[in-house]
């Protein structure tokens, strides 16, 4: 099984799936979303970054995040077991209750990651947890069927409409997503379809085309959410070591 | 007599006033602030020609008529002449006698005035940091304290230069109640006082204060009437355009409060605008003049509303006459160069159990919404009957800044029991001050002092540090002077010496607050409680049922961290001793630079939901607050805690040496019931159930937590609706009273870049709301460390 390490853990998270919820962001994805807001979630390495512009440059640099006085030194990746992930989650159980929440898995890609991730869906529906997965649907049709059982909410991500600006935005063809979208509609699953629109990339035409497309399945609006880009990731890339791609 | 004698009056025209002209350079004080908190100082204005201006400015300088009687350091000078001509140094003259002639002195000359943008007076005792009794009563103040208790001074200066204590004297904090008063208006008053025929200094000073109560009254009414001929007069004379804002829309509301004034002369409040008018008297009595601060006008929604109903029945008002007439209330307020914030309250429940929320609070939230001022502030009591437009009114006007603090009306019941009150009195507590509560015209607290929570682990680690030699010079050593060779001795011995600070606090205060009537009898406060007259005291130092004084916290979880610190450092991992430490202390961790990023940003903090931490922070507080709370305070009340340090956070830090938990000498301490900054690494809902851990309910009359809230976390409805779960969750952990700032470091910090775009961005300080730019750059980086530490 083929095991995540885990990015970060963000609590109160009230706009990743309803109610209350704590997202859960595994390390790794196959797609190489030329706006990629949080490009520390790509390579499923762990990695280290420095923030040139809250660098002290100190005589000698400890390579320590912990000691870092500026908190210029930043580690990306840390290892959770899921009973770990799990007892995490609990902790604000109380905060699901009353609101409805639960936990959202997030990424990277989740479904990178399948067996890992259905078993600490499994784990988490277990300790009676509602489950969300937000997902850019690039996976097998088996890993969705797979997943089915297990997902209360999905929060699949539509990136563009066409394929050849799908492929030349995010390194791979969007056939997969439309089809396992297809399949989530014609099962009923609930969802939340999330188009980013990026200007002079995937905005007017393209948006439009692409809530055709949901219409077409059957999602109505209510399930259709638009989001603004932003680039407020420069320096994320600067401090990885990474190319800026950001639009 | 001043240069601006009595008898002028009405000879000329006070055109500044009501045509607009300009404001003469010469005898208008500059908005200098005095013990202000502002970093920020405001141009005054040229030329007071519209309301807005006048609003504004109305209580940061002289507006008054200065025909009409003398000016602020004319009745300085007046009443320590007064002070010193009278027989109460040789003993002849008791102080309450002395202070009810100053008061006589004050009412009946200070300079008073009207504007026909406003309904309400002015008066040139306008400063708030320099009212006139201020002048004689720090300094009466220590000669009582040297009359009974020499040396009482020198023993608080100890405590606090030793850090292990901030300890003051409170003389001028007042609840009325306003339920009552408003009942009988100040003819009632007096007559109440009046049917006393007890021959003591108490009742002839309050007789006296009841008398010139009226006479100020009639000298406002005559003011009033005379402003009202010279707008008149001013409009015949084509000086002023009936039309112009203040024309004759002016010369109504004007009329408007004469007659309110005229009716308040004679009886109780008709309407609602007489209960504002009385407000606003009352006010002027107590506060500026009596030096008695009114924290707060009560639950305004519940008392005005049979008045509101009765006027929109009568066809006297409308909504919109209503809505015009309180942001003109709301303005008096505003002005008030007041840190602090000034105290209303709304809502609460009714004998049969059903809300006390009714339409007129939603007015109310909405003109306070609209008026987008930082005070006055408004405490909303909670509770499962509270209807939802309400908390979503609220809590969206907290998303915008707002100056809203809400409260769990059934967790300050459940504070309040165990210091005796009865279920009755639980039901209605009167909310006063930042965000505390008193049975309603039973109770009353003195808050001036508080226990540095974070000293005795200071004291102890300095012990270890050193050892004096033979010559008593001090020699570095690893002597371990306690035999502290377990966490548990350690513990041991904090609480030894933090019970010991809190009992040598309590002792000092039972000495200081021995003769508070002799420093400044409550004159006005005391016409305003049954128990006081009957009783023939004091109402605020021995008056009421319930004479509690305070004791609060200082620095509470930076105490926790640092033991944690301790714990984890010193006794777990052994990566140093007691001794070593307490050297890298004394030092202020300098060339330990790596060793303290360590130590503060260890996981092991109290505010992210870690048990460990929780459970000690818990032992700290209940070995506090069962130490202090319920003890005799000596006026036949007992001792209780706050959880509240204001920016005492501040000041004690800089008394407070460098601390375990990475904190170095002088910063800042925690503020509050927060968590220290940078220790909420899980988050709200990991400070939250921290908090729950802790018990909140420790805290007899009240205890407040800081959170700070992205604003991405409350957008929209989702962010609402999650707003709401946390604050109702909150309360169902024992929470009191929720302290939120809605706010994003990135505007925090383009507003400490670019404050002139930031000019109305307000944030919470532990119960009332400050104008960001009014806040040192050290306070501001406060704010901004700890949003990032909760994060988007």
């Amino acid at each position: 099984m083929k095991t995540p390490l885990l990015l970060d853990v963000k609590r109160l998270a009230v706009h990743d799936g309803p109610g209350i919820r704590t997202t859960f962001h595994v390390k790794g994805c196959p797609l190489r979303c030329l706006w990629c807001h949080n490009p520390e979630s790509q390579s499923a390495e762990r990695q280290v970054a420095r923030f040139q512009h809250l660098c002290r440059h100190c005589d000698k640099c400890a390579m320590d995040e912990a000691t870092c006085p500026g908190r210029a030194f930043k580690i990306y990746g840390r290892e959770w077991a899921i009973p770990q992930i799990v007892a995490k989650a609990l902790e604000d159980k109380a905060f699901y209750e009353v609101s409805g929440g639960g936990v959202t898995i997030s990424g990277g890609e989740p479904l990178f990651f399948p067996e890992w991730t259905a078993e600490l869906l499994r784990a988490l529906r277990e300790a009676g947890l509602h489950t969300c997965l937000d997902t850019s649907l690039f996976a097998a049709p088996a890993v969705i069927e797979a997943m089915l059982p297990l997902v209360d909410m999905w929060l699949p991500d539509l990136k563009a409409d066409g394929d050849e600006l799908h492929r030349r935005c995010t390194g791979v063809s969007n056939a997969p997503v439309k089809a396992n979208l297809a399949h989530l509609a014609a099962v009923g699953a609930t969802m939340e379809v999330r188009c980013l629109s990026v200007p002079g990339l995937t905005d007017g035409a393209d948006l439009a085309a692409r809530h055709d497309f949901l219409h077409s399945l059957g999602i109505p609006d209510s399930a259709i959410v638009d989001l603004a880009y932003h680039d407020m990731a420069r320096s994320k890339y600067l401090a990885l070591g990474m190319p800026d791609t950001l639009p | 007599m001043s240069p601006k004698q009595m008898n002028k009056t009405c000879q000329s025209a006070p055109a500044h006033l009501s045509t607009g002209v300009e404001i003469p350079e010469e005898g208008v004080p500059v908005w200098n602030g005095g013990m202000q908190y502002t970093t920020r100082m405001e141009k005054r204005p040229e030329m007071i020609s519209d309301e807005a201006t006048y609003l504004k400015w109305k209580w940061r300088m002289d507006l008054s008529n200065p025909a009409t009687g003398l000016d602020n350091d004319a009745l300085i000078a007046g009443v320590k002449r007064i002070v010193v001509e009278s027989g109460w140094q040789a003993g002849t003259e008791d102080w309450y006698d002395v202070a009810a002639r100053c008061f006589d002195f004050l009412v009946d000359n200070v300079a008073i005035g009207f504007s026909r943008f406003d309904g309400f007076p002015a008066i040139s005792a306008w400063n708030r940091y320099e009212r006139p009794m201020k002048a004689i009563l720090w300094g009466h103040a220590a000669e009582v304290d040297d009359k009974y208790f020499p040396g009482l001074r020198d023993e608080i200066a100890k405590m606090r230069e030793e850090g292990r204590a901030t300890i003051g004297k409170d003389f001028d904090h007042s609840a009325p109640d306003w339920a009552d008063i408003l009942k009988i208006g100040f003819p009632g008053m007096k007559a109440r006082v009046d049917a006393y025929t007890q021959d003591t200094p108490f009742y002839r000073a309050e007789k006296r204060t009841a008398a010139a109560m009226m006479r100020f009254l009639d000298r406002l009414i005559e003011e009033g009437k005379r402003e009202l001929e010279n707008i008149d007069a001013a409009i015949d004379g084509n000086r002023l355009q009936s039309t112009a804002i203040g024309g004759r829309v002016g010369m109504e509301f004007l009329a408007k409060a004469v007659a309110s004034l005229e009716r308040l002369r004679v009886g109780p409040p008709q309407t609602v605008f007489d209960v504002m008018e009385f407000t606003m008297v009352y006010f002027i009595l107590s506060e500026p003049l009596n030096y008695f601060q009114v924290r707060t006008f009560d639950n305004i929604d519940v008392r005005w509303w049979p008045y509101y109903q009765a006027d929109l029945a009568a066809g006297r008002t409308t909504e919109a006459e209503f809505r015009e007439d309180f942001r003109h209330f709301l303005w008096q307020f505003g002005s008030i160069d007041n840190y602090w914030g000034h105290p209303i309250y709304l809502g609460g429940t009714n004998p049969d159990g059903t809300t006390a929320y009714n339409p007129l609070s939603l007015v109310i939230l909405d003109v306070v919404e609209k008026t987008a001022l930082p005070t006055p502030k408004f405490q909303l009591k909670m509770a499962k009957n509270t209807p939802d437009e309400i908390w979503w009114k609220a809590l969206d006007m907290l998303r915008k800044h707002c100056p809203l603090c809400l409260m769990s009306e059934e967790n300050m019941a459940r504070s309040m029991k165990p210091v005796g009150l009865t279920d009755e009195e639980c039901r209605d507590l009167l909310v006063w001050g930042c965000f505390e509560y008193l049975p309603r015209g039973k109770g009353n607290c003195t808050s001036a002092s508080r226990v540095n929570l974070a000293q005795p682990i200071v004291e102890m680690l300095s012990k270890a540090a050193v050892r004096r030699g033979d010559d008593g010079s001090v020699v570095a050593t690893t002597f371990q002077p306690f035999n502290l060779s377990t966490f548990q001795l350690f513990k041991s011995e904090y609480f030894r010496i933090l019970h010991a600070n809190a009992d040598r606090t309590m002792e000092i205060l039972r000495k200081a607050e021995a003769h508070l009537a002799e420093i400044n009898p409550a004159l006005m406060l005391s016409l305003a409680v049954p128990s006081a007259l009957e009783k023939g005291v004091d109402a605020f130092s021995l008056g009421y049922k319930y004479n509690f004084t305070t004791v609060s916290e200082l620095g509470f979880a930076t105490a926790v961290d640092s033991l944690l610190a301790v714990k984890e450092f010193v006794f777990d991992r052994r990566e140093l001793t007691l001794a070593e430490l307490g050297r890298i202390l004394a030092d202020n961790w300098e060339g330990h630079e790596e060793l303290r990023l360590r130590m503060k940003r260890s996981k092991l903090k109290w505010g992210c939901g870690n048990p460990e931490a929780d459970a000690l922070a818990r032992e700290v507080i209940e070995g506090y607050t069962s130490h202090v709370v319920g003890k005799s305070n000596g006026r036949g009340g007992v001792f209780v805690c706050y959880g509240l340090n204001a920016r005492g956070f501040i000041e004690g830090g800089n008394l407070t040496g460098a601390t375990p938990d990475g904190r170095k000498a002088g910063e800042p301490l925690s503020k509050n019931m927060a968590p220290s900054v940078g220790a909420e690494t899980d988050g709200i809902t990991g400070a939250i159930r921290s908090y729950a851990a802790i018990a909140p309910e420790n805290f007899p009359c009240g205890s407040i937590f800081d959170v700070m809230i992205h604003p991405s976390a409350v957008s929209g409805e989702t962010g609402l609706r999650a707003f709401r779960v946390l604050v109702e969750r909150f309360f169902s952990v024992g929470g009191v009273a929720m302290n939120v700032n809605v706010v994003s470091p990135e505007t925090l910090r383009d507003a400490q870049r670019h404050p002139e775009k930031y000019e109305n961005l307000q944030v919470r300080v532990a119960g009332w709301n400050v104008r960001w730019n009014d806040i040192p750059l050290r306070e501001q980086d406060d704010y901004i460390a700890r949003i990032e530490t909760v994060g988007a």
